[in-house]
């Protein structure tokens, strides 16, 4: 009677190991994750394409014209308005936080001539914006009334725990002025890996399930 | 064999059969009702793959179990049908059909027995040109250490968020490492450090203008928890380094333990599999004319070195791929439709259902079948017998 018992003691055992889905701490090695498009590549079933897909994704504006990438811009746009103004817009991104925000703030405002602020002051022109479960910071730098040459930087600041973000659009200030509203959008777009954001099914950021319809 | 018959006498009775599905009843009503607030997944936890429901007595962190889960009236009506064909089985052939019937009953719960507890469901999210060979929880997180200084392998300490725990030292097997919880919120926003109530306000930092705030955890079925876990890392009870982590950014953090490359991340659980599938193309069909779906499919590339495979094929409704033990199922998409969600199901027992109802077809076909013969036979003899 005692074997039969401790066999299905055991039995009972290994399948509450082997279920609950083994949720103990574990240790495996596995191979190196794969590169598809090099190996791809390297077996001449695609040519060389983009690179695979960033850590972040973006909706980029209808009216928006994309413009080669440089070696620091992983997003590179041309706005244009109808009398030929046009305004340029880069998102590049750097580990860390990139030297500070004052510091790039700043360099900001001295691109379009204003002098430098103080923490205070930059954090009260500054408005929050909001991508997916990450919180930036808008700002909106003019020049001042007397300069020869006017220019206007709308930027965001978006902060992952690794990296910072830069999205800058610089151009004429009126022109700047009708973009205003695309750029919000355009930086509210941004997704960074898998988060899931709170909205309407189907709304963008959310995946979708093919049961919907 | 009398003796074995009194034995399963008590456990054979009917009533307890009627009292087990009248339970079987309440759970399915109660755990329906329950499924709108705790959502489908904790739903099942709760009331049926558990041995009790519990009620927690206010005030205090204990609670009281007041009904049978799932597990025990699933598991006493196994034996009840069990006990009752041996308390009163005498083989006849007039009575093969009601054996094959309950033979179908019994493998039914079985099977649904081994699919609770073997199957093992997961997501592979794709992107067009990328290929993976995991899938990930949809439900689980785990603190994942990885170790990167092989070049053709990374070593992976995996610990389940089921084990992170405020003030908690896990020590990892096999190596020198213990891993101190020193906080974890098994939910929370990710916010901006100028948007807490106060700077003393309880926060996890993540990076200069990110804070992760506890909430309540969610059960809503299109929403899934943000754990954040603030950890030390010991070595030989050295700390290697003290991070911040979160499954809302899975990105890595990389640090140096003995000039040895590695990196730490909380992120979706993992289940790594021996070959890899990548998205070639993501199609979203729809009807000419409208926005209204008409099919999804996902043309991937199946390579498995071990099994010297490699080859395309399609995975849409109802053509799922099953492949190692595994059934790869079109779930959703995303992206602009550049990227496939494949639900990924592990379940040893898939088959029992399709021959359990099978038995049950041929039991009912038999002994139904069995009456009629032997009713048309009875009438063909009383009109013989009336002529």
């Amino acid at each position: 009677m005692r074997a039969p018992l401790r066999r299905a003691g055991l039995v009972l055992s290994l399948m509450s190991v082997a279920g609950c889905e083994r949720r103990t701490v574990q240790v495996y090695d596995v191979p190196k994750p794969p590169s598809s498009q090099t190996e791809l590549m390297a077996a001449g079933l695609v040519a060389p394409g983009p690179a695979p897909a960033a850590a972040v994704k973006w909706t980029t504006p209808a009216n928006w014209q994309e413009q080669p990438l440089s070696e620091m811009r992983q997003g590179s746009f041309r706005a244009s308005g109808p009398d030929g103004a046009n305004a340029d817009i880069s998102v590049v991104s750097f580990p860390g936080t990139a030297g500070g925000l004052a510091s790039n703030l700043n360099r900001w405002r001295g691109q379009v001539e204003l002098p430098p602020a103080s923490d205070e002051e930059l954090r009260q022109a500054t408005q929050p914006v909001q991508a997916g479960p990450v919180e930036g910071i808008l700002v909106d730098y003019a020049s001042p009334p007397q300069s020869a040459k006017p220019s206007r930087i709308l930027g965001a600041v978006l902060e992952t725990p690794d990296r910072t973000w830069f999205v800058k659009m610089t151009g004429p200030p009126a022109f700047v002025e009708t973009q205003k509203e695309t750029f919000a959008q355009f930086v509210q777009s941004f997704q960074f890996s898998q988060v899931s954001s709170e909205g309407e099914p189907g709304a963008p950021g959310r995946p979708k399930s093919s049961n919907d319809q | 064999m009398i003796r074995i018959k009194t034995l399963f006498r008590p456990l054979a009775s009917l009533k307890l059969t009627i009292i087990c599905l009248a339970c079987a009843m309440v759970l399915v009503f109660v755990g329906t009702l329950d499924q709108v607030h705790i959502g489908i997944y904790e739903a099942q936890n709760r009331y049926f793959k558990s041995f009790a429901l519990f009620l927690p007595i206010p005030g205090t962190r204990f609670a009281v179990p007041w009904f049978p889960g799932g597990y025990v009236v699933g598991g006493v009506l196994l034996l009840n049908l069990i006990a009752a064909h041996l308390a009163r089985f005498k083989f006849s052939w007039k009575k093969l059909g009601i054996v094959v019937l309950h033979a179908g009953l019994i493998l039914m719960l079985v099977g649904q027995l081994i699919t609770s507890i073997f199957q093992v469901e997961s997501q592979m999210r794709l992107d067009e040109g990328e290929r993976k060979n995991f899938s990930e929880s949809p439900y689980f997180d785990e603190l994942a250490i990885t170790d990167k200084s092989q070049p053709d392998r990374d070593r992976i300490i995996s610990i389940p968020d089921s084990d992170l725990r405020k003030g908690r030292t896990i020590q990892v097997p096999g190596t020198d490492f213990k891993v101190v919880v020193n906080d974890f919120y098994p939910n929370s926003a990710l916010v901006n450090p100028g948007r807490l109530p106060s700077p003393a306000y309880p926060h996890l930092k993540l990076g200069p203008m990110a804070v992760a705030v506890q909430i309540p955890k969610t059960y809503k079925q299109d929403e899934r928890n943000v754990a954040t876990a603030a950890v030390t890392l010991l070595d030989k009870d050295q700390p290697a380094g003290s991070w911040s982590v979160s499954s809302g950014f899975p990105q890595p953090v990389n640090f140096q333990v003995g000039g040895k490359p590695f990196q730490i991340a909380l992120q979706p659980q993992r289940y790594y599999q021996p070959f890899s599938l990548q998205l070639l193309k993501f199609r979203h069909d729809r009807y000419a004319g409208t926005d209204i779906a008409k099919n999804f499919s996902s043309q991937v590339r199946l390579v498995d070195p071990a099994r010297k495979e490699d080859r395309e094929l399609s995975i849409y409704m109802n053509h799922p791929l099953r492949y190692a033990g595994l059934t790869f199922y079109q779930a959703g998409y995303d992206n602009n439709d550049r990227t496939t969600i494949l639900q990924v199901v592990q379940n040893p027992g898939r088959l029992v259902p399709y021959i359990s109802c099978g038995l049950l077809v041929a039991g009912l076909l038999l002994q139904f079948g069995m009456h009629l013969f032997r009713f048309a036979r009875k009438m063909q003899g009383a009109s013989a017998s009336a002529s």
